[in-house]
Formats: structure tokens, sequence, C-alpha cells
């Protein structure tokens, strides 16, 4: 009896060990990753200061370390266009689908929508080039915008369609007992009672097109002696910067490309942080 | 323009093979109140949704029968045109959580028309809170938002919004369930007066309130409605068993 119950606890003690063990050894490389950023970032970082967001990169054998600002700059504007693409036909389908949902227009956009999300981002990359870029005969960061809102799409459709069905029925009803339209409820009454749930899906599919790299690969172009040459020019972006600078065999670009990375982590920190307490936020 | 403001015949509504109406005949008088009395269950707060087509947005259900509302079909006309006449408050309060107080009972106004500019806007939300005894309370406060209020007053705020669109006909379900005994009252006494511009047909489970504010009553038992007619009949003497019972609070 005192045994069996010894042995239990001992079986349970060690399962809860192995447990314990092999999550430890799954996020390892991850915080070493991390680890790596904060500290090599971070020399970067500290050691340049807010001239890392203003200034233009270095040339290969300059001694200074200059900064990012067309890459955030170029990531900020295509990110923005590419959720002002998105983000009004994300919601458009996301609220014809749930409020008309047995219409075939929105059972065929749904399936449209949601297949977007099955593309390699690459795929998307090159059919831009191949329709975009090749016509205007110019890598642009319209170009790249295009793109990224491709990706963004079915993603910011997921969070509206979810901001559309957080709507109580009582205040579907409410809107529809007073003779409201489905657009006039959605103008007064959906959009302000789920604007929290709407927020968080900007956000959100914000930070997902910051994030991205292959998007951007074919159609954005690259841009480092100026900040900004016009949306129909190529131009620059964190992810790109990263990429292209990590692989160069120059030290002073591996150094930009460190502080670059954590500039990366930090901004989708605080945009990720500012979602969560948005979503926290949320009663009704 | 008929004499009636509603008339329903043979309605039948069946909700995924569950018949809940079976059969409804019913004429309302214009600025009369009618109330419809019945057990829980017996297709009451249905009816009511019929007449200004807020069952279009229950799935699965099938609608026979006639319903002409202020003299039309209301099959044949725009639902959203219908409900802005025929405006129903639900049993449960349902006031639109991110706006003012004020804005609450200030929408359906704009959107129907009602008010012209901001003065006039401020006079029918004054109006229309008074009717439901509301305006004392919330005077100080109309900017706040309804979650600072009582489930009585969320109820009371919800049929100023209804008031405020100025309907012809108001359809109310079970309007006073949260609402305490003197407010209560109160609102009653405002039904009859606001009997003067409009019809009112009001849905209870509870004999007593009939008894205060019917001017006609109908007793609906199992999608039929077993007995009608003016509400001191009915009450005085009730012909059918089921009434009888009913009224004596055995069913
Ligand atoms: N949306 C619905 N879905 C399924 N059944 C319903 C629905 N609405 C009403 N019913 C059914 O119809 C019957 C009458 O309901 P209801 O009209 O709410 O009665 P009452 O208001 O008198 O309590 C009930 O049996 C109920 O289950
Ligand atoms: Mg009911």
């Amino acid at each position: 009896m005192f045994r069996s119950y010894f042995i239990r606890k001992l079986k349970n003690y060690l399962m809860l060990s192995l447990a314990i063990f092999v999550s430890v050894l799954a996020v390892i490389p991850l915080f070493s990753m991390l680890y790596m950023v904060i500290v090599e970032g971070g020399k970067v970082l500290l050691d340049a200061g807010l001239s890392f967001i203003t200034e233009l990169p270095p040339t290969p054998l300059s001694s200074s370390i200059g900064g990012v600002a067309p890459a955030l700059l170029g990531s900020v504007l295509a990110s923005t266009l590419a959720i002002a693409i998105s983000g009004p036909i994300a919601f458009l389908v996301a609220f014809f689908v749930t409020e008309f949902k047995n219409s075939s227009f929105s059972k065929i956009s749904e399936v449209v929508v949601r297949s977007f999300s099955g593309i390699p981002s690459i795929i998307v990359s090159m059919f831009v080039y191949s329709t975009v870029v090749m016509r205007m005969g110019t890598q642009s960061l319209f170009a790249g915008s295009l793109s990224l809102a491709i990706v963004a799409l079915p993603y910011a459709y997921v969070y509206f369609t979810s901001a559309m069905k957080s709507i109580p029925e009582s205040l579907r009803e409410a809107a529809m007992s007073l003779g409201m339209s489905r657009f006039k409820a959605l103008r007064y009454v959906y959009v302000g009672v789920s604007k929290k749930y709407i927020l968080t899906g900007i956000l959100m599919s914000y930070i997902k097109a910051f994030g991205e790299t292959a998007p951007l690969l074919f159609t954005m172009g690259f841009l480092m002696n100026s900040v900004f040459a016009g949306f129909l020019q190529p131009s620059n972006a964190l992810p790109i910067l990263v990429f292209i600078y990590a692989l160069s065999p120059y030290e002073v670009f591996h150094k930009v490309a460190w502080g670059a990375t954590l500039l990366l982590i930090i901004i989708y920190l605080v945009l990720f942080s500012l979602a969560r307490s948005l979503l926290k936020g949320v009663k009704l | 323009m008929s004499a009636y403001a509603i008339e329903v015949s043979n309605l039948r509504v069946r909700v995924r093979g569950l018949d809940v109406l079976r059969g409804v005949d019913l004429k309302v008088r214009r600025n009369t109140i009618l109330v419809i009395m019945g057990p829980s269950g017996s297709g009451k707060s249905t009816l009511l949704r019929t007449l200004n087509r807020l069952t279009d947005f229950i799935d699965g259900i099938n609608v026979e029968g006639s319903v002409v509302v202020l003299g039309r079909d209301v099959f044949t006309i725009d639902p959203c045109e219908l409900r802005r006449k025929v405006v129903l408050v639900s049993q449960e309060p349902n006031p639109f959580p991110h706006m003012t107080i004020f804005d609450n009972v200030a929408l359906p106004a704009k959107l129907n028309g009602i008010a012209r500019n901001k003065q006039e806007l401020y006079e029918v939300v004054k109006w229309a809170l008074e009717k439901v005894m509301l305006w004392d309370e919330v005077k100080n406060r109309l900017r706040d938002y309804p979650h600072s209020l009582s489930g009585g007053q969320r109820q009371r705020l919800c049929l100023a919004r209804a008031l405020a669109a100025k309907p012809e006909i108001l359809l109310l379900d079970e309007p006073t369930a949260n609402i305490d005994p003197s407010n209560t009252f109160k609102i009653e006494e405002s039904l009859r007066e606001l009997r003067e511009e409009l019809t009112i047909v009001m849905v209870t489970h509870m004999p007593h309130q009939a008894v205060r504010v019917a001017d006609h009553v109908a007793l609906l038992y199992d999608g039929i409605i077993v007995e009608e007619g003016p509400a001191k009949e009915v009450f005085m003497n009730p012909k059918n068993d089921i009434t009888n019972k009913f009224l004596r609070g055995a069913i």
C-alpha cells in the first residue's frame, strides 16, 4: 500500500521532470537567439543612439554605423499601405459573410479569402512581380505594399470575422427592430460595439505585414542612398535589410543587421502589447 | 383608412418542424392597447415578432397566413420601413453599450428624421425619457454609458429609445419584467397616455398587468388564441376554461 503510493509518486515526479526538461530544450534555441539579438543588437543601438533610426546606412568600409532610416520608413509606409488596401476589403467580406451568410457571394468570397492564407508568400511575391513590377518596369514601394496586402488579407479577415461574431445577437435585434438596414446597423452599431476587436485586427495584420520578408523580395527593390524615393520607386524594408546585410561580407553591415533585428523585435513587442491591452479592455 | 392598425388572419408559424403558431386571427384597433397573455412558451414573442418581421432573422422559420399592418401586407413591403413604424422592445434590455444614454435615445430620432436640429433632438430625448420615468434619474448623466444603469433603468432606456423613433405601433415584449412595482405603475400610466398617439401591443404573462393597462386582451395558449375581447368582459366573465384557469393562476 505504502510502497505503491511511493512508486506512483516517483513515476509522477520523473514524468514531470522529463516534461520540463523537454520544454526547456525546446525553448533554448529561441531564448539563445533572443539573447544574442539583445546583446549584439543592443550594443549597436546603444552605440548609434537615435541616429540609428534617422540616418542612412553606412558604406561597406565606413567606420560609423549610420542608420536604417530608409528601411524603417519603407516598412512603416509599406505596411500602412498594405493595411489600407487589404483592411477595407477584408472588413467588407467579413461583414457580408457574417450578415448574409447564405448568399453565394459570401460563400465564394469566404473560400477565396481563406485560400489566400494557404499560398506561400514567395509565390505572392512572384505573382506581383510578374503582373505589377514587369508592367511598371521597376520594383517599388507600391508593388511591395500590394504583395504585403495579399499576405495580410486573410489575417485581417479572420480578425474582422471574429469582430463581427463578437456582436451579441441582442444588439443585432435592437438595431433591426428600430428599422435599421444592415448597412446602417454596421455604421451605427456594429462598428462601435466591436471597435476594439477591429482595432486589434488592424494592429495584428499590421504586425504581420511589418515582419514579412518573402512578399517583398521580388517586389520592393532596395534603397539605401535616400530615405524615400517615391511610391512608384524602389524602397527598403527592415526585414529585407536584415536579409541582405546579414549575408554580406562586411563587418559594419552585420552590425546594422543586428541592430535592425532588435529594432524589429522592439517594434513587434510594442505593437503586440498594444493589441493585447486593447483586447483586455473589451467589455460590453 | 382601416380602423384597425393590425389585422392578422390564419397565421401559422413553424420553426424547424415545431408548430409555434397554429392559425392565429387577431385585429387591433388604432389607438388601443392590446395585451396578449399566455403562459411562457405559448408563442407570444413569436407572434409579436411576425408583426414587424423580426421573424426574418430566425433560421429555419416558415410563416404562412396574412399579416396586414397599417393597411399594408407586411410581406410585400420593405421590412426596414415597416420596422421604423412598428418598433419592438425586447424582453431583455439591449441598450447600445458604445453609446451614451443620450445617444441611445437620440439615434432612432435621428434615423427617422424626427428632429431637425440639436434643440429638437434634446426635446425628443427628454420627452421619451420622461415618458418612461427615467428623466429625473439620468438628466445629470446623459453622457454616461448604459452599463452604469441598473437592469430596470436599462429596460426603461430601451423603452425610451423605441418611443423616440415615434412609431405608429409599439410592440412590447414583457416590458416591465425587470422593473420595480412603483415604476411599473408609472410606466403603465404613460402607456395609457401614449395610446392617444399610437397603437400598443403588449405581451405579458401576468394577468394583473393586463387588468391595469389593456383595452383588449387575447389569451394565447399553445399557439392558438383561445379567447379575446374587451378587457373588462374577458376578466369579469371568461368564456373559455383555459382563460379561467390562467386568470386564476392555475397555468
Ligand atoms: N428562434 C427560435 N428557435 C427555435 N425555437 C423557437 C425560436 N423562437 C421560438 N421558438 C419556440 O417557439 C415556442 C414559443 O416561443 P415564444 O414565442 O418565445 O413563447 P413565449 O414568448 O410565449 O414564451 C417555444 O416552444 C420556443 O421553443
Ligand atoms: Mg417571450
